[in-house]
C-alpha cells in the first residue's frame, strides 16, 4: 500500500523535493571549502582557524579578517567585532548571511568604508556552531534539527535516539501528518486551507485534526519523533537561563565540546568589543527597555541601564542601515546571546538576518490567527524537539503569500498515507517544507547581506577609541612636575558593557606611565587600570607628580577600546 | 523500626533484616568468609579497632600527595580482593587522580553492579584533613573485613570509591609552599588576579625566613588593636574610648611587583567549590566562579567519573570547618526541588550524623552556612539525583568541648580559645611569637601568628578521633544505599492458556533507588524488571501500592496497574521506594513451573532471583 502511494506521488514529490535540494545552502563541506577559498584568494586579509571538532566530525570555524600589510597592528590588537552564526543549526540563513559578509568585506576592500573598517577593527565571523545540525538541511533526509551529533535521551525514558522521524512517503523531507479525528485539537485555517490552526472552544471551533511530525512512534510512548537521532541543541545548552532536564538542553550547561571551544576562544580573544548573533532572537529592531528591578537581584535578568541606551543607539544604527521590520523574537533559555552579555559581559546584539518581508495588508484572517499566537517567527516544529506544536505559528500565511511569489518551495501538499499508529483513521502527509520558514533560498540573501554589512560598517565606526587629549605639565616646585591628562573615548559608543565593570576576567583599561633614569613618580601609580566604563566622548582625568626631568611616556591600552601613547616632556 | 525514629545506628535493625532475607524467597548466596576473632598479639584489642593491621598509618599526621598515593597503595597491595585503585585523569598540573575502590571483588557482581557510595576530599587544598578521613574509612573497611559481619555484608552489597584528594596540586602547595590556614584553598591553574597582564606575580613571602607566613602588626599610636592581657599573644580591638597600640598590616608579604598592593596575584585564586553544573553562576554573582561549568581540569575528571558510574548513589564531600553535615540546596530558590520524600531521608540521615558526631550540625547549605552556587553538593544531589552531604570537619567545640564556642571567631583568630587550647595543650607549637622586622614598604614592624596547619586542620591526636566518627557517619550513609530484594512470585491461572505472574521487589533500606525529584524530572534511567525465559504477552507495572492511595469514598483503593507497550517482559520501574516495594506483574503465555527475575537498577545494583512456583 506504501509503495503503491510512493509510485503514485513520486513525480510532484521528486519535483519538489528538486526544488527544496535548490536553495543553495552548502553541505559543511563546500562550506569549509568556501573559507579557505577565502583564505587562498585573500592571504593578507582573511585567515582560517578551527576551534573544535563536533561529535558529527565536522569542524568548527573562525574566520579572522583584518588588514595588517599596511599597518603595524596584527589582527591580534585591534578592537574586534564578533559575528557569530548558526549555534541554532537549522538557521542555515545565518551562517549563509555570515559567508556573504566576509565574501563581500573581502571583495570590497576598494570600498573606503570597508578597507578603512580592516584597517582599524578586525572582523571575526563563526559561522557555523552547530554543523551537525546543519548537515541535517544538506542530507538526503531533510529535517529541522537542532541537536548535534552525541546521541542523547532526549525523553529521558533510558532509551537513546530510539525514536527519530520517518520519511512515510518518501519524499526526503520530514514534514508533518495530520490525522483526522473528532479528539484532535487542530482544524483548516480559513486563511490558507492548506494550513491547521488550533481550534479556539470559546469560538465555537471544533478540532478534526491531530497533528504530529512525520514518523511513527517507535517506542510505544503515545508520542511521536520525541527521541530522534542527536543532540545537543548548542542554543539552550549555554549557562545563562539554563533549563535543565529539557529535551536537547543537555545534562548541565555548557556541556558540548562545541560550546566550550567558542567560550574559550572569546576568553583568549580579549579584543572582541561586542558580539552581533544571527539567530532566532532579536534585540535591534526593538531594543530591550530598562527594568530596574530586573537588575538589583544578586542574579541579574535585565540589561544593566546605560547598556540599554547603548543598545537603543545601536538599534538606531541597526534601522539606518536599511534593515526594517524584522519579527520581535523572544530569546530563549540558555541561549548564545544571552550568555555574551549576562555571563561574559560584553555588550550582544541579535537578528535573525533576514525575515519574511511586511506586507501591509487589511486585517485578514491571517492576521489573527498571528495574534492568536503572538509569536510571528518563531521557527515551527523541529522533529525530535518534543514539545513544539507544528503548524501553531501563524504567520505561516504570510509567508506562504511570500513563498508563492518568490518561487520558493514552502508547503507539500496532503497527500494520503497508512500510518501504521493510525491504520483505521484517514492520515495525511504534507505542511511546510523543513528549513524554509526561517531560510529563504540562499541567493534571496543577497540583500540583506548588503545591509547587515552597512550595519557593521555603522557599529564598527561607532565603536569606542580611547585618546590621551590636554596633556598639561605644570611645575609643582622646582624639579617636581604636575602631569594631568584627559583620557577621552572619542567613539559613540562607551569603552565596555556597564556590567563589564563586575566581570573579573575581562580586560581593564591600562594606564602606564613609565619614566625613566632620574626621574621618580611621587604620587600617583605607574599602572593602575581602570575598571570604570568611560561612555561615547566620555573623559576620565589622570593626573601625576613626577620628579625629574626628561621625558616620560603615558600609555592608555584596551584591547577592545585601543590604544592612546604620548611623549611629556617633564 | 522504633531505633529509626530514635534515630540510633539501629542494630536491631540489622537483625530483623537478616532475618528477612532468610526467609526472602531466593537471594543468590555466595560464600563468604566467617569472620574470625581479631587478635591482638601485644595485648587485648581496643574495641572498633584493627589490633594488627597489615596496612600500618599512623593517623596522627597530614600527608602529601606522594604520602597519600603511597597509603593507597598499600592498601591495594594488602587487600588485592578488596581494593583497587584507578586514575580519573590528570589534574592542572599534570597529577593522576587516584580513586580507590573499596568493595568486596569476589562478590560475583562488578563494583559498577553494586550501589555505590562516592567520598572525597580536600576539594579546598588547604582543608588537608579530608584526604586522611577518607583514607581512614578505607583503611577502616579493609582492615576490618576478615573480623566483621558488618563490613563483610556491607563490602558484599555496596561499592566504595574514595577520592582522597580532589585538588592534589594545591594540597602539595599548601603543604610544600608558603601559605596561611586559608591559602590556597583554589587550585593552581594560574590566572591574573589583579587584571595587569601578569600571573601570580605577587604571593606571601616569608620575610622572616622561619618556613610560615604569619601576619604583620606595626606599633603604632593610632592603631585600634591593644593586647590582650590574658594571653599577650593576642590582639584584641581596643574599646571604643580607648587608645591602641598596634594597627594589622595583613599576611606576611611584600610588593613583588611595584603595583602598590601587597600579595595581591597569588597561585590560583579561585573556588573549585563554585564550578559545578547546577545553578552555576559567573564570578561577579558567585566568586570564584570561572568561564563555565567544570572549567577546572580537576573538577571535569570527578563529573566525568560520576557520569560513568551512574550507581553512585550516596556521596559525602570532606571539607572544613564548622562541625556540620551540609545537604543541599546552596541556594534558597533551590529549596523547591528538595521534595518532602527527599528531606525525609536527609533528615533521617543528616540528624543519625548528630549523633555519630557530637556537636555536628545537620542543615541545608543556604540555611546554615552560606549561600553558594555551582556548588559540586548541588550537582551531585540535583544534576545527578545522589543522596549528598558535605561534611564541614572540625569545629571549635573540640578545643574544650564548649556548646556555644564560636567557631567562625575560632578560625579567624579572635576567639581566645585557639590560643588557649595552644598553650594548655599543644605548648605553643602553633603559634609563631612575634618577632620584630624591618618591611622594605612597611618599616619596623612585627611579625608572628599562627601556623597554616592550625584553625581548620585538626591537631594531631585529634584526628584519628574524629576521623573514626565521621567514617561511621559514611558508612551509615552508604549502609542506607538501597538494597533490592525480589520476593513474594506468585502465579495465577488467567484461563485461556495464560498465566499471570506477580513479583514484589522491595527495598530493605532508606535511600530510594530514585529521589522524588529525579522521578519528577527522569534524571535517571527506570530501574528494570525482567522476567526472564518466559513468553511474555503483556507486562504490567503497579501504579499505587496496596492501601497507599484512597479510592472513592475514601475507601482504601487495591493496588492498580498500567501496562507497558513496549518490551512487556522487561518492566520500567520509576522508583523502588526506600523502606518499600513496587510490583509488577507480567501475563505470560502456558503454565511456567519456575521463574527467573533480574533487577537492574542504576542505583540499587543488579540483582537475580529464581524460584519455583
Amino acid at each position: 500500500m506504501r509503495k503503491l502511494l510512493l509510485a503514485a506521488t513520486v513525480l510532484t514529490l521528486s519535483f519538489a523535493a528538486k526544488r527544496v535540494q535548490g536553495q543553495g545552502y552548502p553541505p559543511p563541506g563546500r562550506l569549509a571549502e568556501r573559507l579557505r577559498t577565502l583564505t587562498t584568494q585573500f592571504k593578507s586579509t582573511a585567515t582560517l582557524q578551527s576551534l573544535a571538532k563536533s561529535p558529527g566530525g565536522h569542524d568548527v570555524w573562525v574566520l579572522t579578517l583584518s588588514r595588517t600589510q599596511s599597518g603595524s597592528a596584527n589582527s591580534a590588537s585591534k578592537p574586534a567585532l564578533a559575528i557569530v552564526a548558526g549555534v541554532e543549526g537549522s538557521h542555515l540563513a545565518g551562517t549563509e548571511l555570515a559567508l556573504q559578509l566576509a565574501e563581500k568585506l573581502l571583495t570590497g576592500q576598494s570600498r573606503d568604508s570597508l578597507a578603512r573598517m580592516l584597517d582599524a577593527h578586525t572582523i571575526y565571523i563563526l559561522p557555523l556552531i552547530n554543523p551537525d545540525a546543519y548537515a541535517q538541511a544538506t542530507g538526503t533526509l531533510k529535517y529541522e534539527r537542532s541537536g548535534n551529533g552525541r546521541p542523547t535521551d532526549d525523553d529521558r525514558d533510558g532509551r537513546v535516539d530510539e525514536d527519530g522521524p520517518e520519511d512515510l512517503n518518501g519524499d526526503g523531507l520530514i514534514t508533518t501528518v495530520r490525522i483526522e479525528d473528532p479528539t484532535g485539537q487542530y482544524m483548516v485555517s480559513k486563511a490558507d486551507a492548506r494550513l491547521l490552526v488550533k481550534a479556539d472552544p470559546t469560538k465555537g471551533e471544533q478540532g478534526r485534526y491531530r497533528l504530529i511530525t512525520e514518523g511513527v512512534d517507535n517506542d510505544k510512548d503515545g508520542q511521536h519523533n520525541e527521541d530522534g537521532p542527536g543532540g545537543i541543541n548548542l542554543n539552550k545548552n549555554f549557562s545563562y537561563d539554563y533549563d535543565p532536564f529539557k529535551p536537547g538542553t543537555g545534562e548541565f550547561p555548557v556541556s558540548e565540546t562545541e560550546n566550550r571551544a567558542l567560550i574559550d576562544w572569546f576568553y583568549a580573544t580579549p579584543s572582541v568589543y561586542a558580539i552581533l548573533t544571527f539567530g532566532p532572537s532579536n534585540n535591534l529592531t526593538e531594543p530591550f527597555k530598562f527594568d530596574k528591578s530586573k537588575t538589583t537581584p544578586r542574579i541579574i535578568k535585565g540589561w544593566l541601564e546605560k547598556d540599554v541606551a547603548v543598545n537603543d543607539q545601536v538599534s538606531k544604527l541597526y534601522l539606518a542601515a536599511g534593515l526594517k521590520d524584522a519579527p520581535t523574537l523572544p530569546a530563549q533559555r540558555g541561549d548564545f546571546p544571552q550568555w555574551a552579555y549576562f555571563h561574559f559581559g560584553k555588550l550582544s546584539f541579535s537578528t535573525p538576518g533576514w525575515w519574511v518581508p511586511r506586507v501591509d495588508a487589511p486585517k485578514t484572517e491571517a492576521a489573527k490567527d498571528t495574534a492568536k499566537t503572538g509569536k510571528p517567527g518563531v521557527p515551527p516544529a523541529l522533529p525530535g524537539g518534543g514539545d513544539t506544536k507544528p503548524g501553531e505559528g501563524s504567520d505561516d500565511v504570510t509567508f506562504l503569500k511570500w513563498a508563492s511569489t518568490n518561487n520558493t518551495a514552502a508547503f507539500m501538499d496532503w497527500k494520503p498515507i497508512t500510518h501504521p499508529d493510525f491504520p483505521a483513521q484517514k492520515a495525511e502527509v504534507g505542511g511546510l517544507v523543513p528549513f524554509a520558514r526561517l531560510n529563504p533560498p540562499a541567493n534571496l540573501l543577497a540583500e540583506a547581506a548588503d545591509k547587515q554589512l552597512n550595519f557593521i560598517v555603522n557599529l564598527t565606526n561607532a565603536m569606542p577609541q580611547l585618546e590621551l587629549v590636554n596633556v598639561k605639565t605644570e611645575v609643582a616646585s622646582a624639579g617636581l612636575t604636575r602631569i594631568t591628562a584627559d583620557l577621552h573615548n572619542r567613539g559613540l559608543l562607551p569603552t565596555q558593557a556597564e556590567l563589564a565593570e563586575r566581570v573579573r576576567y575581562l580586560p581593564k583599561i591600562k594606564v602606564s606611565l613609565t619614566v625613566g633614569n632620574g626621574q621618580k613618580i611621587i604620587t600617583g601609580r605607574p599602572v593602575q587600570l581602570l575598571r570604570e566604563t568611560i561612555p561615547g566622548n566620555g573623559v576620565v582625568q589622570l593626573t601625576w607628580l613626577v620628579s625629574g626631568t626628561g621625558n616620560v611616556t603615558l600609555e592608555a591600552a584596551s584591547p577592545s577600546a585601543g590604544t592612546a601613547r604620548t611623549t611629556i616632556k617633564l | 523500626m522504633n531505633s529509626m525514629k530514635n534515630n540510633q545506628y539501629p542494630f536491631a535493625f540489622f537483625l530483623s533484616l537478616v532475618a528477612v532475607s532468610i526467609l526472602a524467597v531466593a537471594t543468590r548466596a555466595f560464600a563468604q568468609q566467617k569472620p574470625t576473632t581479631p587478635k591482638d598479639p601485644i595485648g587485648i584489642r581496643a574495641m572498633g579497632t584493627p589490633p594488627n593491621p597489615k596496612v600500618q598509618i599512623s593517623w596522627n599526621r597530614y600527608s602529601d600527595y606522594k604520602g597519600l598515593t603511597d597509603i593507597m597503595q598499600r592498601i591495594v597491595k594488602a587487600y588485592p580482593d578488596l581494593a583497587r585503585i584507578e586514575s580519573m585523569g590528570k589534574s592542572t598540573q599534570g597529577r593522576e587522580m587516584y580513586v580507590l575502590t573499596v568493595t568486596d571483588l569476589k562478590s560475583g557482581k562488578t563494583d559498577k553492579q553494586k550501589p555505590a557510595f562516592w567520598t572525597d576530599g580536600n576539594i579546598h587544598s588547604n582543608e588537608l584533613q579530608g584526604a586522611e578521613m577518607a583514607l581512614y574509612a578505607a583503611w577502616y573497611l579493609t582492615e576490618n573485613h576478615a573480623t566483621s559481619k558488618f563490613v563483610q555484608d556491607i563490602l558484599r552489597d555496596k561499592a566504595f570509591y574514595f577520592a582522597p584528594t580532589i585538588n592534589p596540586d594545591a594540597r602539595d602547595d599548601f603543604i610544600h609552599n608558603l601559605n596561611t590556614a586559608n591559602s590556597p584553598r583554589s587550585g593552581l591553574l594560574p590566572l591574573d588576579d589583579d587584571g595587569d597582564g601578569k600571573t601570580d606575580e605577587d604571593g606571601f613571602d616569608d620575610i622572616d625566613g622561619d618556613g610560615e607566613v604569619t601576619m604583620m602588626r606595626r606599633k603604632s599610636a593610632n592603631g585600634r588593636m591593644k593586647v590582650n592581657p590574658d594571653d599577650p599573644r593576642m590582639l584584641l580591638p581596643a574599646r571604643p574610648d580607648e587608645p591602641g597600640e598596634y594597627e594589622m598590616l595583613g599576611l606576611e608579604g611584600l610588593d613583588n611587583d611595584g603595583d602598590g598592593l601587597v600579595n595581591e596575584d597569588r597561585p590560583g585564586v579561585y573556588d573549585p567549590n563554585r564550578d559545578w553544573g547546577w545553578g552555576w553562576q559567573p564570578d561577579y554573582i558567585q566568586g570564584g566562579a570561572y568561564k563555565y561549568p567544570f572549567s577546572f581540569a580537576e573538577n571535569r575528571n570527578v563529573m566525568q567519573f560520576v557520569m560513568s558510574h551512574p550507581n553512585i548513589a550516596g556521596a559525602q564531600s570532606y571539607h572544613n570547618t564548622a562541625g556540620m553535615f551540609l545537604r543541599g540546596p546552596g541556594a534558597a530558590e533551590d529549596d523547591q526541588y528538595y521534595e518532602p520524600a527527599d528531606v525525609r531521608v536527609y533528615d533521617f540521615i543528616g540528624q543519625t550524623g548528630e549523633k555519630i558526631v557530637p556537636s555536628y550540625q545537620y542543615g541545608a547549605i543556604h540555611k546554615i552556612l552560606y549561600t553558594v552556587y555551582g556548588g559540586e553538593i548541588d550537582w551531585f544531589a540535583l544534576s545527578r539525583g545522589i543522596f549528598t552531604f558535605s561534611n564541614e570537619l572540625w569545629n571549635s567545640y573540640q578545643y574544650f568541648n564548649k556548646k556555644d564556642s564560636d567557631n567562625t571567631a575560632a578560625r579567624s583568630g579572635t576567639n581566645p580559645e585557639p590560643y588557649d587550647f595552644d598553650r594548655l595543650l599543644l605548648h605553643g607549637d602553633a603559634f609563631v611569637d612575634w618577632k620584630p622586622f624591618k618591611h622594605p614598604q612597611y618599616g619596623d614592624i612585627e611579625v608572628g601568628g599562627f601556623k597554616k596547619n592550625y584553625l581548620r586542620n585538626n591537631p594531631g591526636f585529634m584526628l584519628e578521633t574524629d576521623g573514626h566518627r565521621n567514617a561511621s557517619f559514611t558508612i551509615f550513609h552508604a549502609y542506607h544505599t538501597p538494597k533490592i530484594e525480589v520476593h513474594d512470585v506468585v502465579k495465577r491461572d488467567m484461563g485461556g492458556g495464560f498465566s499471570e505472574v506477580t513479583a514484589t521487589v522491595s527495598n530493605a533500606r532508606v535511600i530510594p533507588t530514585h529521589s522524588a525529584f529525579d522521578v519528577k524530572n527522569k534524571v535517571n534511567a527506570p530501574d528494570y524488571v525482567t522476567l526472564k525465559d518466559a513468553n511474555v504477552a503483556a507486562g504490567l507495572v503497579m501504579t499505587n501500592p496496596d492501601g497507599a492511595g484512597f479510592g472513592f469514598g475514601g475507601q482504601p483503593a487495591f493496588e492498580s496497574y498500567r501496562e507497558q507497550k513496549l518490551t512487556p517482559q522487561s518492566i520500567e520501574v520509576a522508583n523502588i521506594p526506600g523502606m518499600g516495594y513496587v510490583k509488577v506483574r507480567w501475563l505470560v503465555k502456558g503454565n511456567p513451573s519456575t521463574w527467573n527475575i533480574e533487577v537492574n537498577s542504576q542505583k540499587g545494583g543488579l540483582t537475580t532471583a529464581s524460584g519455583k512456583f
